[in-house]
């Protein structure tokens, strides 16, 4: 029994012993740790040349609900201490031992309400071989417009024919949360694409889902409606959607899509369609029809866009290819054409832009909620620009109809684009990061359609888009949240599709 | 108290059970191996969270993930076979120990017939890690359950929902096997509250938080072919599984009571298993992988003259290790030279692979894009098979290989930094690292320089439906590519064509060749004794006379035997590998 007594004894004191010398390990390492993350203490050198830092953050104009814009400092050092002031007021203060900052979202929000309409300004110093080196400072001005608190988005492999994993993301623009809203794989890898609301609003929401579960689900009153939207009268399926402001119609483009790969040049594949015109869908009516702007079908129509007001739909327009076209000659004029909504008539199309004639083709007019400026993607040649490394967005005053660049472009592509429902903020596609996945970037819009220096979508992990491979598309802002879940979607799947029926007018 | 004497349990525990890890090394390793390198180049495991996180988002994919780590080891086949049959011997001992746990002192018959199915399963080499994992995780909980004291034994109804989240289907065997002991210690409320209790996190799952078809969440990561198609087998394995409880508290007391000697025949069991599992094993060894995959082996090695004469050695018929093989000959610039030296599909599905949803096809096709130089291509398969599959460490290869080539550097180093999350291509990583943002090393480099060179020529639409057609805008573009110089005249060879062929004789001279290749000669020596055309001037290249009479030869011999094909073709054996022999009885 002693010598049980004395084993238990021994025992414990070994591992008292044991606990305390770990515990001292882990204080020491504390310890260390704290006295390892220092900042300047007065005297330091200076280096005159920008600070590089990843992304690139710098002198951009930023709204006040902005997730925090964590980076990392791209400058070799031992140890990094960053110093963030407000114009009016605030502070952050952040030391890092391998060049990355991230902030405190409670820290970060408050800082930016403190300084609305000013300027927060960053100073990066920078330990190497145990003197500080401090770098020019710079800053971004905090705008007093919002953006919208949602960025909705399909993330998918950047590949050509093949798809495994799809999904539509939303992603809180106030924070890094993001969830799935749908994923392919809910109902077996059929292809889910072209998620569009009204207004930016996910009470009237749609997507496509395409393969054996196929149809156009729509978001009514909380519950999805699956539709087959193709009819017999239509040689193509209704693709590119645009909703009608009055939430009633919804327009598309009717396209046959034909795809094929370059052996050579960097650019490895080339989209474009073989014909298209456009459709309208009566959503309350369940009716699709023609819109009737091309009854001899001699051009190629697709990409609708609504003005603001619901009275005109624009439109991209190419003479209609003939059987032995070559790809590079197609190019697109942007049209538009007056609509009664109420009648649900259409008058004769007109030209807007004569793209053509500059040797360019245009996709994807966008109208500002205000309807005064409208944006569109400009490129060589074709409607496929997110595969045109030359592709850039400009803007077209529809007041006066002055067509002007926009200051946010880059040398590589930039594409899909949608605006804030306040017209202020506009996100877009970009390559610029490595030339093959597009990044969300968003710019601040004036009330002249000037944009400014874009930043890119903030992530918690600032080296996350050098790691990841898949690529965003058609990020769309949202006012409000899409609440669906994997039963309601696989039950809607399963549901008998509601054929929309042909009319004519 | 041991009521088994030392001696006899050596003899009929130990023993056999060392025997079965020993002999499954030995034979997974010296005689399977195929198995381990096809696994490990099927998939790639990656460090860091975020590949972890990526399995998180289903039932059954953190199981999924150790399967991946655990083939990640395959790298190394001795390692693989340690693994495997560790694994083998783990389940074994767990059976054995759960029957002795139930009252069966020697419960030996059932252990060593499970360890000897699940090792024969291994034995087909699409049989993956997941399942040996996966029923070993479910034996090791429920020896837990067992060794636990009644009152605890609620944790098992508490943590089957994280069970299933964790190991996904297999959870079932733990649930199955749980029931089956429950309702034998008639504990109705445990069983039915396990039930119970996956039931609702089945749903809500389903219904709240898994993107997955219902199906799939019921299956997952169980599948028909991740056993190979062994579904019986596999089955009876479930089977056997579930009712250990009740076959270790049956006695077949006509069997109990044959002895020898003092010992019970039963206790003898494990061997007569052995010996038979031995037998088994032998004969499913599947010879015609094991040379397909020692070739792809080979190939990825870059060994194209120790792959040829492997193949050379040891002919095969298989499509995929002669489309290996034909690419291969065109790096090492011998294919118009030795093409009839191998057996030869008249379709050119030797020579290429059409665009087909099929795996091994979209893995393997792309090299032949690579070899002539269609970089874009080449790098199109490699990418659409990571979609539909996965990386895989060759594909992740390929994909950064033709990024550096087009100089793609940004991506190239996302592909990099893949690779160099992999436990065993750490080095490779740091060996492409060295050309990033550098087109110098990238020119200088013999493998990547080559293709890029071949690379920079103008633009044409790739075909990948009928992969001939790419070979003459290759050639327009650049008459002295002569890895697509070959291709074309191989390509032309299957088609008979010996117009083609000659009038492709001076691009060959362009091509800067000494001496007409072996089989393109003696197309060339028909096109020519036959009076089939007119012959094209030839500055350079020179017919070989010896090839003149060797077709005389043959000729003569031919029209002998004309009448009887089979004789023709018995006579004409020493011509096998010519052009003369495939047109003739092709």
């Amino acid at each position: 029994m002693i010598l049980l007594i004395s084993g238990f004894a021994i025992n414990a004191i070994i591992k008292l012993t044991m606990s305390l010398r770990y515990h001292l390990i882990y204080f020491v390492g504390l310890l260390f740790l704290f006295s390892c993350v220092s900042k300047p203490n007065g005297e330091f050198s200076k280096n005159n040349n920008p600070v590089k830092i990843y992304p690139d953050y710098t002198e951009v104009i930023i709204p006040v609900n902005i997730a925090p814009l964590n980076f990392l400092v791209e400058e070799a050092g031992d140890a990094y201490y960053l110093s963030i002031s407000g114009e009016k007021a605030g502070s952050i203060a952040v030391s890092s031992r391998d060049g990355q900052f991230r902030f405190s979202e409670k820290k970060w929000k408050k800082l930016l309400g403190e300084n609305l309409g000013a300027k927060i300004s960053y100073q990066i110093s920078v330990k190497m071989e145990g003197k500080w080196i401090q770098y020019p400072a710079f800053s971004n001005t905090v705008s007093f417009e919002k953006v919208d608190p949602f960025l909705y988005y399909r993330l998918l492999y950047p590949g050509y024919e093949s798809w495994t994993e799809l999904s539509i993301v939303q992603r809180s623009l106030e924070s890094f949360k993001e969830k799935t809203v749908i994923q392919n794989n809910v109902v077996g890898q059929n292809c889910v694409n072209c998620h569009a609301f009204n207004n930016r609003n996910a009470d009237d929401f749609m997507f496509h889902m395409r393969g054996n579960l196929g149809g156009t689900y729509f978001v009514e009153d909380g519950d999805l409606k699956k539709v087959n939207l193709k009819t017999k009268e239509m040689n193509n399926g209704a693709v590119y959607p645009r909703w009608h402001p009055s939430g009633k119609y919804v327009a598309f483009s009717s396209n046959k899509v034909v795809q094929q790969f370059h052996a050579k040049e960097n650019k490895k594949i080339e989209v474009s369609d073989l014909n298209s015109s456009l459709v309208l869908y009566d959503v309350d009516e369940n009716e699709i029809m023609q819109v009737p702007v091309d009854p001899e079908k001699q051009f190629m129509d697709t990409y609708p866009e609504w003005s603001a007001d619901g009275r005109f739909l624009y439109f991209c327009r190419a003479a209609q290819i003939a059987e032995n076209y070559d790809y590079r000659d197609i190019k697109y004029d942007l049209y538009r054409v007056a609509f009664d909504p109420e009648q649900r008539k259409f008058s004769e199309p007109e030209l807007v832009l004569d793209a053509a004639t500059l040797g360019k083709s245009v996709s994807f007019p966008r109208i500002a909620p205000a309807g005064n400026v409208l944006i569109f993607t400009l490129h060589d040649y074709g409607c496929f620009s997110i595969w045109h490394k030359e592709a850039d967005l400009y803007s077209v005053n529809l007041g006066n109809l002055e067509v002007k660049k926009c200051g946010n472009n880059s040398d590589f592509t930039e594409s899909y684009h949608s605006w804030s429902s306040n017209s202020k903020w506009l996100v877009f596609s970009s390559k610029r990061g490595d030339g093959l996945t597009a990044r969300p970037y968003i710019s601040f819009v004036d009330e002249n359609g000037v944009t400014s220096k874009p930043f890119v979508l903030p992530q918690k992990d600032p080296g996350f888009y050098r790691e990841f491979v898949k690529t965003f598309n058609i990020p769309e802002f949202a006012k409000t949240d899409v609440e669906l879940t994997p039963g309601e979607i696989r039950e809607a799947a399963g549901k008998e599709v509601i054929q929309a029926q042909w009319a004519t007018n | 108290m041991n009521s088994v004497p030392n001696k006899t349990k050596t003899v009929t525990r130990f023993l056999p059970a060392a025997l079965l890890f020993l002999f499954a090394t030995v034979f997974l390793y010296r005689f399977t191996d195929y198995i381990f390198f096809y696994q490990e180049k099927s998939s790639l495991f990656q460090t860091g969270f975020s590949f972890l996180q990526q399995h998180l988002d289903r039932p059954g994919g953190f199981l999924e993930y150790l399967g991946k780590l655990q083939i990640a080891f395959y790298y190394y086949p001795f390692v693989g076979a340690f693994i495997v049959s560790a694994q083998l011997l783990l389940i074994v001992w767990l059976i054995s120990g759960i029957g002795k746990k139930l009252g069966a002192e020697n419960f030996l018959f059932l252990p060593f017939l499970t360890g000897a199915l699940l090792f024969y399963l291994q034995t087909n080499y699409q049989y993956q890690a997941i399942n040996n994992l996966g029923i070993l995780v479910q034996l090791l909980l429920f020896w837990v359950l067992l060794n636990s004291k009644p009152k605890y034994e609620w944790w098992v109804v508490i943590l089957l929902p994280a069970i299933y989240f964790l190991f996904g289907s297999f959870s079932v065997l733990l649930l199955g096997i749980t029931t089956v002991y429950f309702l034998l210690q008639k504990s109705w409320v445990k069983s039915a509250l396990s039930w119970i209790s996956l039931a609702i996190f089945f749903w809500i799952g389903k219904e709240f938080l898994f993107f997955y078809t219902t199906d799939s969440l019921f299956v997952f990561p169980f599948s028909v072919t991740t056993i190979g198609g062994q579904v019986v087998l596999f089955g009876l394995v479930i089977l056997l599984l579930l009712f250990v409880p009740v076959f270790a508290k049956i006695r077949i007391e006509a069997i109990e009571r044959i002895k020898f000697r003092q010992l019970k025949l039963a206790m003898f069991s494990p061997y007569l298993i052995l010996a038979l599992l031995a037998v088994a094993v032998f004969q499913n060894i599947d010879e015609k992988s094991k040379h397909y995959f020692h070739t792809e082996k080979l190939f990825y090695e870059q060994k194209y003259d120790e792959l040829i004469r492997y193949n050379y050695d040891e002919p095969t018929k298989n499509k995929l290790t002669l489309f290996l093989n034909n690419v291969a000959l065109a790096e090492t610039g011998r294919l118009a030279d030795s093409f009839f030296k191998f057996r030869q599909s008249d379709d050119g599905s030797t020579l290429f692979l059409k665009w087909q949803n099929i795996n091994q096809f979209i893995r393997l096709g792309g090299y032949y894009y690579y070899a002539i130089g269609v970089i874009n291509e080449a790098q199109r398969w490699a990418y659409e098979y990571t979609v539909i599959y996965g990386y895989t460490p060759e594909t992740l290869k390929m994909l950064i290989k033709t990024e550096l080539i087009k100089g793609n550097y940004e991506t190239a180093e996302k592909y990099i930094s893949i690779l160099d999350r992999s436990l065993f291509y750490k080095n490779e990583a740091h060996h492409f690292r060295k050309f990033l943002n550098d087109d110098a090393a990238v020119w200088s480099d013999k493998e990547l320089g080559k293709k890029k060179q071949q690379d920079s020529n103008p633009d044409f639409f790739v075909k990948s439906d009928m992969p001939w057609l790419n070979l003459l805008p290759v050639l327009d573009a650049d008459s002295n590519n002569p890895i697509a110089l070959q291709y074309e005249l191989s390509w032309l060879m299957l088609q008979k064509d010996m117009k083609g062929i000659v009038e492709l004789l001076p691009a060959l001279e362009n091509a800067g060749l000494k001496k007409i290749p072996k089989n393109v000669e003696e197309a060339v020596v028909t096109y020519k004794l036959l009076r089939v055309g007119e012959m094209p001037e030839l500055q350079q290249l020179q017919i070989d006379p010896e090839t003149e009479q060797r077709f005389q030869r043959y000729y003569q011999i031919y029209q002998q035997t004309r009448s009887n094909k089979g004789k023709a073709q018995i006579a004409l054996r020493e011509f096998a590998d010519t052009y003369w022999y495939y047109v003739f009885f092709n």
